[in-house]
């Protein structure tokens, strides 16, 4: 089975140069910029902030927009029932942004306004819709539970029936309405309206509150499901019981910190959520312009130091080029470039190693080989005269020269020692020997019409 | 065409520029960064070459080689040119090529190697010359390197296409001249006596036991004669070669090995039985394939599908196959096999070509000859000995040497012809010496009077 080859569709070089450029681009932009919010603020997920109060909206309702910009509205309230919540707000509305939650809500169908604030900083929205509620600003007081007051609020949270809630208010403020036009809904224990609705001369069905604090994340995290059901309530009332409300949480009202000013603020860990300042934190830790410049500037300062430092500078110079020749070789097939084999041509021999050591004139001659050549010659003189050829009677039947005796001669005296051994001269060679006999036997077969050294040697007599 | 871009190989002079350039960017990076320019710059530069190098790969990549299939006949210096095809309008400058053939081939002219350039939309052509040799010899595959014109990097290609050298044996007219003289009174020839047969002799009278079948019945409807055809009595009309192919059979020199002098034999038997018209058939064991007749053929047919069959003989795998496919026992068993099917049941002469081998070799040789024999045909046993043909090349001086110390060989091999005929078989011990109508003289001289 082929093994699967991984294939880098991305060269890592190109993810790391790309990487530095984004480094460096992002350093160049600056570090980033998280706004950290406080109070009411439907962004900040602390203690005093609404984000439960949106998340808890969002279970119920499709469309629960939160927005950091009134223009926002214009896009948001386009038609059906519409609702826009404030809570606590810290900037005050000026005319124009009055006008602008005005001018949006009078688009839709059925258009309400949930004004909670203790503070008078809501009381310019409430003047541009024309109504005459509007927020005291002065904190009501009970001599047994001091701005810590209960209050009766009515609300109608279905068609039907109307509900009396018996609430504990948080620093809330006395609201001063026309009683000809508003309709007071709740009452503090001391008797100060603390809750009043009213249908603007705009259309816009206006509820103010004068406490924000029924809506804050810690008292809807607390046991107490009283203000939940009361918050829900008190929404799907100003929705008109219509589950496709379109209901803003106003979240431009609140000023977000920088994490520097809010690091200033020792208290800023009660109004704003640890973990939001921890995040923060870390996104700048990590942020390239946080350390990239001063790791570069650190190592600018380390290289020129080294420079003065001879052995250290020798050493890392060979490292870093090391490193960098590793880096751009792993990639490469690096092979010794030699010139192709070339086609050897073979020729195969069953005595191979005999035929290239007499080519190459390293064969040497021993004893052995002497009386392969006596027993050879023998053989030839057996077979073509019928006697051996130390048998006296061959002079009989050859032509009687001298030097033929003489070769026999020596041919049987030589068999005879190098079969049954005997006394040799000292400077005694069966090399040289065997040679020279090789020499005379090729004579001697000569006169015999066979020979050992020709083309057709005495083997073919021998294969008859 | 796609190629790789890991099949670009760097070579050893690249790897110094690279060194070359990372040690400018070290020392850019801890002393002076303009040096990081310059060895940016090299790779740059690296990168440029093999951008080269790649096109010029891929143009390697349609390149074609066409390497031709040639026939010859053996000792004939044959030529063949091999074309590097470039349908490209890329030019490849540096090409070196190396090309593959038969290690069992000689060279007498052109070369294996070369440095070409084939131009774009063109060709290059490499001649080569060989002594042609019997059997089918590879020429092929052709190796291709393509360098840029630093050799910075390269591009290596095989093309493995192969084209085959078909040798045949050499036959002279003067040795089939020469073969006629010797054969007359052989089994090879005709007896031109009346007998058993298919040619037609003449007529003669009916003779009481005659074969109704054999009566002429035009001439009696004529005549009013009982007259009966005569055959013309075939003697041994036909002949089938079974050679050894083995390893053992093609060492020595240079076309002179007992398998090519077996072959050289048999073809100038075949080309005079070719004449006489009659029935031939060969059968090659080698270790790793049976290649033989389907029948046996004769007249000019005949030996022409007895050539065919011989260059078929693949002689580099016979030699350098690693894994052989049949030991020799085998091969020889599976040709015997083979030859129980192609003969007639009519007498044959078998002739197998083999050289010497241990006991159980010469055991296998003498059942077959023995259950050949039994099957009413002739056996004769054909043993080169293989010392004969490995002095050849020897130097005159050398050739008495090597004649000593191969001498216990020698003997072997004699001793091996020795207890075949001892065994009852019919062996002819052969040498290079020992030209086509000395063999078959020697078969003569063993045919009873």
């Amino acid at each position: 089975m082929n093994k699967l080859k991984t294939v880098a569709a991305v060269a890592i070089s190109t993810i790391l140069a790309l990487l530095a450029i984004g480094l460096i681009a992002v350093a160049e932009k600056g570090p980033s910029q998280i706004q950290i919010f406080v109070g009411a603020s439907p962004f900040n997920t602390g203690l005093i902030g609404t984000f439960k109060f949106v998340e808890m909206l969002r279970t119920r309702y499709s469309m629960v927009y939160v927005i950091s910009s009134l223009s926002e509205l214009r896009k948001i309230f386009t038609s059906g029932t519409c609702l826009f919540i404030a809570v606590s707000p810290e900037v005050g509305y000026s005319k124009s942004d009055a006008e602008t939650v005005g001018d949006a809500l009078s688009k839709c169908k059925y258009a309400s306004i949930l004004v909670a604030d203790e503070s008078t900083t809501s009381n310019a929205l409430l003047e541009t819709l024309e109504t005459s509620i509007r927020v005291n600003g002065k904190i009501i007081i009970d001599a047994v539970n001091g701005p810590y007051i209960y209050a009766y609020i009515s609300i109608q949270p279905n068609a039907s029936t109307r509900k009396v809630y018996y609430l504990q208010l948080d620093i809330a403020s006395q609201l001063k309405l026309d009683f000809s036009k508003a309709k007071p809904v709740g009452y503090a224990d001391t008797g100060d309206v603390v809750a009043a609705e009213e249908l603007s001369p705009l259309g816009v069905h206006v509820f103010v509150l004068g406490d924000g604090s029924i809506f804050l994340n810690q008292v809807l995290e607390s046991n107490k499901t009283v203000y939940k059901d009361f918050a829900l309530d008190l929404v799907n009332y100003l929705c008109r019981y219509d589950g496709g409300c379109k209901i803003v949480v106003d979240g431009s009202r609140y000023p977000g910190y920088s994490l520097d000013k809010a690091l200033e603020n020792k208290n800023m860990l009660v109004y704003a959520d640890p973990i939001a300042f921890a995040a923060a934190f870390a996104a700048r830790l990590l942020h390239p312009s946080t350390w990239l410049l001063p790791a570069i500037e650190f190592l600018n300062s380390f290289f020129k130091n080294i420079a003065s430092m001879y052995n250290l500078f020798i050493a890392i110079l060979v490292a870093l080029s090391g490193s960098i020749y590793i880096f751009l070789e792993h990639r490469m097939v690096i092979v010794d470039d030699r010139r192709l084999d070339e086609q050897r041509e073979v020729e195969v021999f069953a005595t191979g190693d005999v035929r290239e050591a007499i080519l190459k004139g390293k064969i040497k001659l021993g004893k052995q080989d002497f009386l392969n050549l006596f027993t050879i010659v023998n053989t030839v003189t057996q077979l073509v005269y019928g006697v051996e050829l130390c048998n006296p009677r061959l002079f009989e039947l050859i032509p009687s020269r001298e030097y033929v005796k003489r070769y026999v001669n020596r041919m049987c005296k030589l068999r005879k020692k190098a079969s049954e051994g005997g006394f040799l001269p000292i400077v005694f060679s069966w090399s040289r020997t065997t040679a020279k006999m090789v020499r005379e036997s090729e004579e001697f077969l000569s006169l015999l019409g066979q020979s050992i050294a020709g083309e057709k040697g005495f083997e073919y007599l021998l294969m008859r | 065409m796609v190629v790789e871009v890991s099949a670009i190989e760097t070579t050893p002079r690249a790897r110094a520029f690279l060194i070359l350039s990372a040690i400018l960017i070290a020392f850019g990076v801890l002393q002076n960064y303009e040096m990081i320019s310059a060895g940016i710059a090299i790779l740059v530069f690296l990168a440029c070459v093999r951008s080269y190098m790649l096109v010029v790969a891929m143009a390697l990549e349609k390149c074609s080689v066409e390497i031709p299939a040639i026939a010859s006949v053996e000792g004939e210096r044959i030529c063949v040119e091999i074309l590097f095809k470039n349908p490209t309008l890329i030019p490849i400058a540096f090409a070196e090529v190396s090309i593959r053939y038969s290690s069992f081939l000689k060279l007498v002219e052109g070369v294996r190697a070369a440095l070409i350039a084939i131009p774009p939309r063109s060709f290059a052509a490499i001649r080569m010359c060989f002594l042609a040799r019997i059997g089918m010899h590879r020429i092929g595959p052709v190796d291709v390197v393509a360098r840029d014109l630093l050799g910075l990097y390269r591009f290596r290609k095989s093309f493995g296409s192969a084209g085959f050298l078909r040798g045949v044996p050499r036959v002279s007219e003067a040795e089939i001249r020469r073969l006629l003289l010797f054969t007359r009174s052989t089994g090879l020839t005709r007896s031109r006596r009346s007998g058993y047969g298919t040619e037609f002799f003449g007529v003669r009278e009916y003779r009481e036991g005659d074969d109704v079948r054999r009566i002429v019945w035009k001439y009696f409807a004529s005549k009013r004669r009982l007259v009966v055809k005569e055959l013309e009595l075939e003697t041994m009309n036909r002949i089938l070669f079974i050679v050894d192919g083995t390893s053992e059979m093609v060492s020595g020199p240079y076309a002179q090995t007992p398998f090519e002098h077996s072959i050289r034999t048999v073809a100038s038997i075949a080309r005079y039985l070719s004449y006489r018209g009659d029935y031939m058939g060969i059968i090659i064991a080698s270790n790793n394939e049976l290649l033989f007749m389907s029948s046996l053929d004769r007249g000019r047919k005949g030996y022409m599908r007895l050539l065919e069959t011989i260059s078929r003989y693949r002689f580099e795998e016979a030699n350098t196959s690693k894994v052989e496919k049949f030991t020799r026992r085998n091969s020889v068993l599976k040709a015997f096999e083979k030859a129980l099917e192609i003969l007639p049941r009519e007498k044959s002469i078998v002739f197998i070509f083999t050289s010497h081998g241990d006991e159980e070799y010469l055991e296998t040789l003498v059942g077959i000859a023995t259950k050949l024999s039994l099957l009413g045909n002739e056996v004769f046993l054909v043993i080169p000995i293989t010392t004969t043909f490995e002095v050849k090349g020897v130097p005159q001086w050398g050739q008495a040497i090597y004649r000593l110390k191969v001498f216990e060989r020698t003997k072997k091999e004699l001793e091996f012809v020795k207890k075949l005929r001892s065994r009852g078989a019919k062996v002819i011990a052969v040498g290079a010496e020992h030209i086509p109508q000395i063999i078959v003289s020697l078969i003569e001289s063993m045919k009873p009077s």
